[in-house]
């Protein structure tokens, strides 16, 4: 090769290689956050442990924006804004504006309450943490027949036509065996009758919203969300009330004693009017799953403008063009999610994602007391349900 | 090495090697179909390559079986069983019994009627090939809504702030305006206002499905699927009516006026009737996507020990627990499918799957003149 070949390749080469290894920009740390996973080195400390979720990297940084975005949810107070211009004197006061927080609006799927998410809901719920729930029937009455008996552990490959001849019914790797809706059944007609009696003298208007405080109210089992839910006056709406189980019971029972109406206007009055009335607040949208609940909790948030803050866990995915898998980008497009917000979506079974997302936010802003408080009343409640075994 | 030594070397080869290509049975002697796909040196036929689809493998075989399922259901006739023993003298006349066909089930989310698949949807319908049909509230207004103005096709990247300035929402890769809300707004209240009156005048206590029979009458036009199954006494049935914009009206309705009531416990009763009431007849469910329509119909079926067919398309994966993706098994146990049925889920967006289905099974088996 003679010498002006050699240099004809050298450039060529040096071209290739400057392509190739194209000059980057500078990453300034103070605006990019360096990748590191969690150094087990350190000592098993869960704190630690989930606080490593950011910088790791694909969806445990998604989580770990999820955890910041609860988080702020949590810190806001309106002290934290400038009061408007227009605003009434009273909201001017310091101390008030300290004590008005984010409403926080949770959703999620029924199979959620199936599996032992119902215990994680339960303790947002028993400590008045979230403000309005929305789920599916069967997000109503699982809870329910979980206080009347169990749901045990399966397998997703357990074969269905083995399972019907035994009585059990699958959800996915649960089973549930028949006998607990026969249960159910036992304990919901009677407060049927009652309510359609109170229907019929004291002209009430059911809704789903009004049936579910009840049914929490009945069931007086600390165990349930429902219970908390009702004791707290924290609303929970369920439109499709009879898509489930509920719905093969009032069934059956407006063929036994017909007459009870269940009317779903009022309650889409009501969720609508929670948005509305959150003003001053800011509000926040925890949405686990898709469907029904993810919807509806968006829908009622458009009547405020849009949340302030949105956190979607779910593995849904967008191609299809479902709302269930709908990034939280097509929310800001109806003015569900403001466009001032960064809304996170965990693309993760929220099953493993949301234990995790409480354990950094909610649970570490509860008081030990309140932990103490919580065990106690537990096994008390426990105790007595012994004793009442033991006389009967 | 000993002798043995050498044997046992020899042994450990072979056994290996024998479980690696174990001799297969005959397999056309079990009667396997061979896998092969369409040959375009063919032609284009529809026909011929939807009919390839069951032996090309993977999902389009799972569309295939789909298909197969769907002529099963729109070909059975009670003549094809024997008379039960305590049947009615009636039920014994072979003219009757010819006459007798499988109930179909459909329930589709709204989605799916934002996009064209509504027009399949509708051409069931206009053609009474359903017998019942589940949606969720979008899958009611978004039908109404194309009475009054056009859906766009926009992408699945667009972003969101921009849209919401220019009064664009976004629905997967499609648009809607704005003013199609204001518009159906318009058109809609004076139709609430009639129903709240005969609901004072009249004692009518609403239902979803009553409601939605209403509406598909008052839209009054052939592209709508809810006028063809209100004129043809086709029940829609959707229980959470009021998560879409039809809360909306009804909020701002009920603000200036006594709320209007719609019961949810009479349709319960409707759709459980459906399915108990289709007595001799077979009962067939075509579910598209998963969520609250693929639930209700199932939940119908359960009424009358499962369906005798099932035919699930979506996208979703049973992982999560979800009852979106759980595969039909899971519905056997928990009696929604009986566990004779041969159910089959295409894992395939309802979109290209749908339309193809419809060209193997309904449309096929349609009277030209009609």
């Amino acid at each position: 090769m003679d010498e002006a070949g050699k240099k004809g390749e050298e450039t060529t080469l040096e071209t290739a290689r400057s392509s190739v290894f194209k000059q980057s920009e500078d990453l300034h740390e103070a605006k990019f956050l360096k990748i590191a996973g969690y150094d087990f080195n350190c000592g098993l400390d869960l704190t630690e442990l989930l606080k490593s979720f950011r910088a790791t990297g694909f969806q445990a940084s998604n989580l770990g924006d999820a955890i910041d975005v609860v988080n702020k949810m949590l810190s806001w107070t309106l002290s934290h804004e400038e009061p408007a211009e227009d605003c009434q004197e009273e909201e001017r006061e310091p101390t008030f504006r300290e004590t008005i927080r984010c409403k926080i609006f949770l959703g999620f799927t029924s199979n959620l309450i199936s599996s032992g998410i119902r215990e994680t809901i339960r303790f947002l719920v028993e400590h008045r943490m979230v403000d309005a729930l929305v789920t599916t029937a069967g997000g109503i009455e699982e809870d329910l027949i979980k206080c009347l008996a169990p749901t045990y552990k399966g397998d997703f490959t357990l074969s269905g036509a083995y399972l019907r001849s035994k009585g059990l019914n699958r959800i996915g790797n649960l089973l549930v065996p028949n006998n607990n809706y026969c249960k159910f059944e036992d304990w919901i007609m009677p407060i049927f009758d009652q309510m359609l009696m109170e229907q019929k003298t004291k002209n009430v208007i059911w809704t789903p919203s009004k049936m579910i405080a009840r049914l929490g109210n009945e069931i007086k089992d600390p165990s349930s969300y429902l219970y908390w839910a009702s004791k707290n006056n924290i609303p929970v709406f369920c439109p499709a009330l009879t898509d489930g189980s509920l719905g093969d019971m009032l069934g059956f029972h407006s063929i036994r004693n017909p007459g009870l109406i269940v009317d779903i206007v009022e309650d889409v009055l009501a969720i609508y009017s929670e948005a509305i009335d959150a003003s001053p607040r800011k509000t926040g949208m925890i949405l686990l799953g898709g469907g029904l609940p993810k919807h509806h909790i968006c829908q009622a948030n458009r009547m405020c403008n849009g949340a302030d803050y949105a956190v979607y866990i779910n593995t849904g995915q967008e191609f299809d063009g479902s709302d269930s898998g709908a990034r939280p980008d097509e929310a800001i497009s109806w003015g569900k999610i403001r466009g001032s917000t960064k809304p996170i979506k965990v693309h993760c079974d929220a099953t493993i994602a949301f234990p995790l997302l409480v354990a950094a936010t909610f649970a570490t802003r509860l008081e030990k007391s309140a932990y103490t408080n919580a065990l106690q009343r537990y096994q008390s409640f426990c105790e007595a349900q012994l004793i009442s075994f033991i006389i009967l | 090495m000993g002798d043995a030594d050498q044997k046992g070397i020899g042994m450990s080869f072979e056994a290996p090697c024998s479980s690696v290509s174990k001799r297969s049975e005959d397999l056309e002697e079990v009667h396997l179909v061979k896998v092969a796909g369409y040959d375009f040196n063919r032609g284009l036929d529809l026909m011929a390559l939807l009919k390839s689809f069951s032996t090309t493998g993977f999902q389009a075989s799972n569309l295939g079986d789909a298909i197969e399922v769907v002529n099963q259901m729109l070909a059975w006739r009670l003549s094809y069983e024997e008379p039960a023993e305590d049947c009615p003298e009636e039920e014994r006349d072979p003219a009757f019994r010819e006459s007798v066909r499988c109930k179909i089930f459909l329930g589709v989310t709204s989605n799916l009627i934002s996009s064209g698949v509504r027009d399949t949807v509708r051409f069931l319908m206009e053609h009474r090939m359903v017998d019942v049909l589940v949606t969720t509230a979008g899958g009611i207004a978004e039908d109404l809504i194309k009475c009054l103005a056009p859906t766009y096709k926009g992408d699945f990247s667009l972003p969101g702030a921009s849209l919401r300035s220019r009064g664009f929402k976004r629905i997967g890769n499609l648009l809607v305006t704005d003013n199609s809300y204001q518009r159906f707004q318009d058109w809609i209240v004076p139709i609430l206002d009639q129903m709240l009156e005969e609901q004072r005048t009249e004692d009518v206590l609403w239902s979803p499905s009553k409601v939605v029979a209403r509406l598909g009458k008052e839209v009054n036009d052939p592209s709508s699927y809810l006028y063809w199954a209100s004129k043809n006494n086709i029940p829609v049935f959707c229980p959470a009516l009021t998560d879409g914009s039809l809360g909306d009206v009804l909020y701002s309705h009920s603000r200036s006026n006594p709320t209007l009531v719609i019961d949810i416990v009479q349709d319960i009763r409707a759709i459980y009737s459906e399915a108990v009431r289709a007595g001799p007849r077979k009962t067939g469910m075509i579910i598209l996507g998963g969520g609250l329509a693929k639930h209700h119909v199932c939940n119908a079926n359960m009424m009358r020990n499962g369906a005798d067919y099932a035919v699930y398309i979506n996208t979703a994966e049973e992982f999560d627990g979800s009852d979106s993706g759980a595969h039909p098994d899971e519905a056997v146990s928990w009696g929604k499918i009986r566990g004779s049925a041969k159910p089959v889920k295409v894992h395939c967006d309802a979109t290209i799957a749908f339309p193809l289905l419809v060209a193997a099974t309904f449309a096929k088996s349609i009277d030209r003149s009609a």
